[in-house]
């Protein structure tokens, strides 16, 4: 007898045991596989019935636009009511309670609006279902905001609003003003302006961004880091900080906030956030601040006397993408419902609405285009330029153990002229892991 | 030619051997969280369950003996023990670490698990210390498991009042919004935490109280003035005894606001009522003289009406300062350490030296803070969030957890007190790890000292100023009103708290001219007929014009009257910040408020902001507090602000 037939002659006489096993095996891959793909399917036309839960940020926009797009909403689906639950607090807060609502054992929540770097995490966690749109479906956004929706090579959400940065200079000041090119530029343009400007006029500084040890002061490093031509994370997700040019960004941040005349950087921007920018930069204590468009609702003077007159263009380099993005949660029984609600969140229409109302910026290029979007926000263009050439922060799903690793690092530069911590590439890599350094 | 398979029976053994080979490598590892390590132990077990059978049945079977059929069965089930004898053996010794160095693959190909996130809601006086627990705990769990936390802890802070009425509701919205709703809450005091709170709604199902750590209240001394006045005794005295010695040696007194801070809720139980007799509070006319000695006090060192924090934040910035203060033992330890003090105190960077730190005396009848651990559970808690929870409670009892809560200044349980609660930092660490404790007050007690405590306080005379430039008339997104409109209904409902024997006055600025226009002039609080005054003034107002900030704060100081032993003195000013009149700088206005002992407290609204040093510099340096408020939550602002000052009838 050959070893193939001795063989299967064991296996013959055992093939009760491999038999159940084999069995088992086929009734469970087809169990899963059926439940998968040929039952539990999202985007099939049939709406569930049943409140759909939108658990995101407070309604910051002018007049709560997104809170009246659900109404809107409501008031034509009557069967699958949206409810807008809205988290109070700062970023933390809403972190740390969005991600403990996805951990819970139950969860009513059926769409989470994310920031963008919290994608991956959701994504990788199994928090968030792949979004099932056709490339059809996808025509008309911008790219840069699209892409902030995937992951892995998924598209996992769809973009509600955008954000980038802005660079506010006062026109009154600043005599024959072009968008810097770079920082070199911008600091030649504060001195030479601080020169013309007489003594009785002079702001207290040249310039100031959010440099609190909060998310803001990932934001500014990391344009300030791009800004001079280096970067943190490559596509490839390798940490490249220790190059000239990022030390450049972090050593001209550092030598701004050092003691100069003309003051180059506020030296009280290490505890702004977005708030105290704008209030000093209103106060005529500035001549340049980096802020988000939403600043300019803040700044808008028309009911007292103008103390300032401002404009904004792009920044010196390429901004930080911001935004929040539209995602269906796992655990939802209303995924059809979800996706449509998503959708209907994210159109044309209704991001029109988001930014001309609500001061959101749109996700959707064709609203940059729109006339009376361009009468109320002579800015606008301005802004989809900054739009089409931000970046999204590193992309991983440990973002926030990354962001934290590489604000210590931030800070231990400019307490000593900018020079990088000599670990901090290996700090980051572990970060990026989810390692704690 | 193959040698025959073996037997069924034994096959039958293998089989078992290599089913229990499997359990035991996944209880001793734990479940494969992903199918990296579900091939790792299919492909181990199987591994086993080979290498055991082919020592078994190496070489060829024997052949059956039939005259020995029992010989036969009882070396199958010998060998069979025998293999999973082995199999568990192997386990037992290889499989944790087995499961460590699978740990450290996975680490190392896939990245960390994500830490499970931890709502962890303090104090406001406590959240500082309370952040850098939280931190060592992360850190220690990465140590454990290749760098990977275990963990992610958020710590943020509410009133454990207020904290205790939301968890009693099932932790409703505020304000339309849903603020994180915690997983552990640690309160300072079980005078807060309460079994009671399990089953208060079918959404929170569950709630472990843990004891780790205790403080006891102390009477903290400038070390100058105990070196030269008092003996060698720092702990004997009742709480009477103590502030007569410091009337007579001629200490200031200050003590935290008993309606903000736990601290000084506790203290004012510990004046007014006798450790033999808690429920009967002291005549009107002893709790008066106790209040003017606080609030001259208070006045002369300008410490702000506050938390236990806030009162060692005012101590450090006024430098050397022969007032003794009311606080906690670990808070006291921690300002002689130059620890950062939460809000704008940061660290001082180094200890203070010796003959400037505070020094305790304890109480014979003093209250603890017995710092509880509270694990709350919703119905929706996980698995995993419920073992998250449980596991920083039990590190909290272990020795590295009782160290960490020692390096904060407090005394764990079983556990020898050592630095920093030492004579260094002003301590007297022989008391043992939990001195001597009064039993917590009941709530109806508490309640019924602070209604003495607000009869017996000096009254308040409040001018509030309310800006009303342009940028005032702004609509308030979300709101059918404007920003102005919104600070008037937050000034019709602070009011309310003031007392019958207070008085308010109500400006705005700009004036039409001048800085500043009386809407209704300084009187009495009590009657409605002025309350009705000030809402129909208000409705009055029509925003426009400059802000004359600076100005305006003047002539309100000069027009407030100074603070004096019946009464308090403060200016309450709400702006948005825009001061277009930059003549009068902070330095003068907060000296003048000083020399008046006028409070300044400002509510920072829209753009405006307490970072600017202006702003906060005014109001910290008279005693009082910059806040910062959205617009639409100024009202909550003012209406907190004038609660936890003036308290109410």
């Amino acid at each position: 007898m050959s070893r193939i037939g001795w063989a299967w002659g064991g296996v013959r006489r055992a093939w009760g045991w491999s038999g159940f096993a084999a069995g088992l095996a086929a009734g469970t891959v087809f169990a899963v596989v059926g439940a998968n793909y040929l039952i539990d399917r999202p985007g099939r036309e049939a709406l569930e019935e049943g409140t759909i839960v939108i658990l995101s940020s407070f309604d910051e926009s002018i007049g709560e636009q997104q809170l009246a797009l659900v109404r809107q909403w409501n008031a034509t689906h009557p069967e699958h009511k949206a409810e807008f639950r809205a988290l109070q607090g700062v970023a933390d807060d809403h972190y740390s309670e969005i991600v403990g609502q996805a951990e819970a054992s139950s969860s009513d929540v059926d769409i989470f609006s994310l920031d963008v770097p919290w994608v991956a995490e959701f994504a990788d966690r199994g928090f968030i279902r792949e979004m099932p749109v056709s490339g059809e479906e996808l025509e008309g956004f911008l790219a840069q905001p699209l892409e902030t929706c995937r992951w892995g090579g998924k598209l996992w959400a769809l973009p509600f609003y955008t954000n980038a940065g802005l660079l506010y200079y006062r026109s009154d000041l600043v005599g024959d003003f072009q968008p810097p090119t770079g920082w070199p530029q911008l600091t030649s343009d504060i001195t030479k302006a601080f020169d013309a400007i007489p003594d009785d006029r002079q702001p207290a500084a040249g310039y100031a961004g959010q440099l609190a040890d909060y998310e803001g002061l990932t934001v500014n490093a990391l344009e300030a880091i791009w800004a001079e031509g280096g970067d943190v994370v490559d596509h490839g997700g390798n940490v490249v900080i220790d190059s000239p040019e990022a030390r450049a960004g972090l050593r001209r941040l550092a030598t701004g906030l050092a003691q100069t005349n003309p003051q180059v950087i506020d030296r009280d921007a290490r505890t702004y956030h977005e708030a105290e920018t704008t209030q000093t930069f209103r106060e005529g204590r500035l001549l340049f601040m980096r802020n988000w468009p939403l600043a300019l609702r803040d700044l808008d003077t028309t009911t007292e006397n103008k103390t300032i007159e401002y404009d904004v263009v792009p920044l010196p380099g390429p901004s930080v993408l911001g935004g929040q993005n539209l995602a269906i949660a796992s655990s939802t029984d209303q995924p059809a419902a979800a996706k449509a609600l998503i959708q209907f969140l994210t159109s044309p229409r209704s991001q029109q609405i988001l930014f001309e109302r609500g001061g959101f910026a749109a996700t959707r290029e064709l609203v940059y285009h729109d006339d009376s979007v361009n009468q109320r926000y002579p800015y606008a263009k301005t802004l989809l330029s900054a739009l089409r050439v931000a970046r999204p922060r590193p992309v991983t799903p440990h973002y926030a153990q990354f962001s934290r690793t590489f604000r210590q690092g931030v800070n231990e530069a400019l307490d000593n002229d900018g020079e990088l911590p000599d670990d901090f590439t290996s700090r980051l890599e572990a970060a990026l892991d989810g390692r704690v350094p | 030619m193959p040698a025959d398979p073996p037997p069924p029976l034994k096959r039958a053994l293998y089989l078992f051997a290599g089913v229990l080979a499997t359990v035991a490598v996944t209880i001793s590892t734990g479940t494969p969280s992903n199918p990296f390590r579900w091939v790792a132990l299919i492909i181990g077990a199987v591994i086993l369950v080979f290498s055991t059978t082919g020592f078994v049945s190496a070489g060829k079977p024997r052949p059956k003996d039939p005259a020995r059929p029992r010989f036969r069965i009882r070396r199958t089930v010998v060998l069979g023990g025998l293999a999973v004898l082995i199999t568990g053996t192997l386990v037992w010794a290889v499989g944790p670490r087995a499961g460590g160095w699978a740990e450290a693959t996975d680490v190392w190909w896939s990245g960390c698990d994500h830490p499970t996130m931890l709502r962890v809601l303090a104090t406001p006086e406590g959240v500082e210390p309370i952040r850098y627990l939280a931190d060592e705990y992360q850190r220690h769990t990465a140590r454990d498991h290749h760098g990977c936390p275990a963990v992610r802890m958020h710590v943020y802070a509410e009133p454990p009042d207020e904290a205790r009425e939301r968890l009693l509701n099932g932790w409703p919205n505020v304000d339309g919004g849903a603020y994180p709703r915690p997983d552990l809450w640690l309160p300072d005091s079980t005078l807060y935490a309460s079994e009671a709170l399990a089953g208060s709604t079918d959404r929170l199902v569950g709630v472990t109280t843990t004891v780790v750590a205790s403080s006891a209240i102390v009477l903290a001394v400038p070390a100058g003035a105990a070196a030269r006045e008092v003996d060698g005794a720092r702990h004997g005295r009742t709480w009477s005894e103590l502030i007569a010695m410091a009337d007579e040696r001629g200490w200031g007194l200050a003590r935290p606001d008993p309606v903000a801070s736990t601290v000084g809720r506790l203290a004012t139980v510990a004046l007014y009522t006798d450790e033999g007799h808690p429920d009967r509070i002291a005549p009107i006319a002893r709790t008066r003289a106790v209040e003017q000695q606080l609030a001259r006090g208070l006045d002369a060192g300008h410490y702000p009406p506050g938390t236990e924090s806030s009162l060692l934040c005012q101590h450090r910035r006024e430098g050397t300062s022969p007032t003794a203060v009311i606080v906690t033992e670990q808070a006291m330890v921690r300002f002689n350490q130059g620890a950062g003090l939460g809000g704008r105190c940061a660290s001082a960077g180094t200890p203070l030296p010796e003959e400037q730190i505070l020094t305790a005396f304890y109480p014979s009848d003093t209250f603890t803070l017995d710092h509880p651990v509270v694990a709350i559970r919703w119905a929706d808690t996980s698995p995993a969030q419920r073992a998250a929870a449980d596991g920083f409670t039990a590190w909290l009892k272990s020795s590295g957890g009782r160290s960490v809560l020692l390096s904060l200044g407090l005394r764990p349980q079983r556990t020898t007190i050592s630095e920093p609660v030492s004579q260094r930092f002003g301590a007297v660490p022989g008391l043992g790890a939990t001195p001597k404790a009064r039993a917590l007050p009941a709530e109806p007690a508490v309640e019924a000292v602070l209604a003495a405590q607000r009869r017996a306080v000096r009254h308040s005379r409040v001018l509030l100023m309310l800006d009303a430039s342009g940028s005032m008339g702004l609509a308030v997104p979300g709101a059918s009103t404007t920003r102005f409109g919104v600070a008037a209904a937050g000034v019709q409902s602070a009011l309310s708290y003031l007392g019958e024997r207070d008085e308010f006055g109500l400006w705005v600025y700009p004036g039409a001219p001048g800085a500043v226009r009386s809407l209704v002039p300084i009187g009495p609080a009590s009657p409605p007929a002025r309350r009705d005054a000030a809402a129909h003034a208000l409705a009055t107002v029509r925003p426009g014009g400059p802000t004359p900030l600076r100005p305006a704060v003047q002539q309100a100081v000069r027009a407030v009257g100074a603070s004096d032993d019946t009464r308090s003195a403060a200016v309450v000013i709400l702006t948005d910040g825009q001061d277009q009149d930059a003549a009068l700088t902070e330095g003068p206005l907060r000296e003048e408020a000083r020399d008046r002992r006028v409070r300044v407290f400002v509510l920072a609204v829209g753009a405006a902001s307490c970072a600017r040093q202006g702003l906060a510099d005014l109001a910290d340096g008279t005693g009082g507090a910059c806040f910062d408020a959205e617009v639409r939550g100024t009202d909550k602002v003012l209406e907190d602000l004038f609660r936890s000052l003036w308290g109410g009838p």
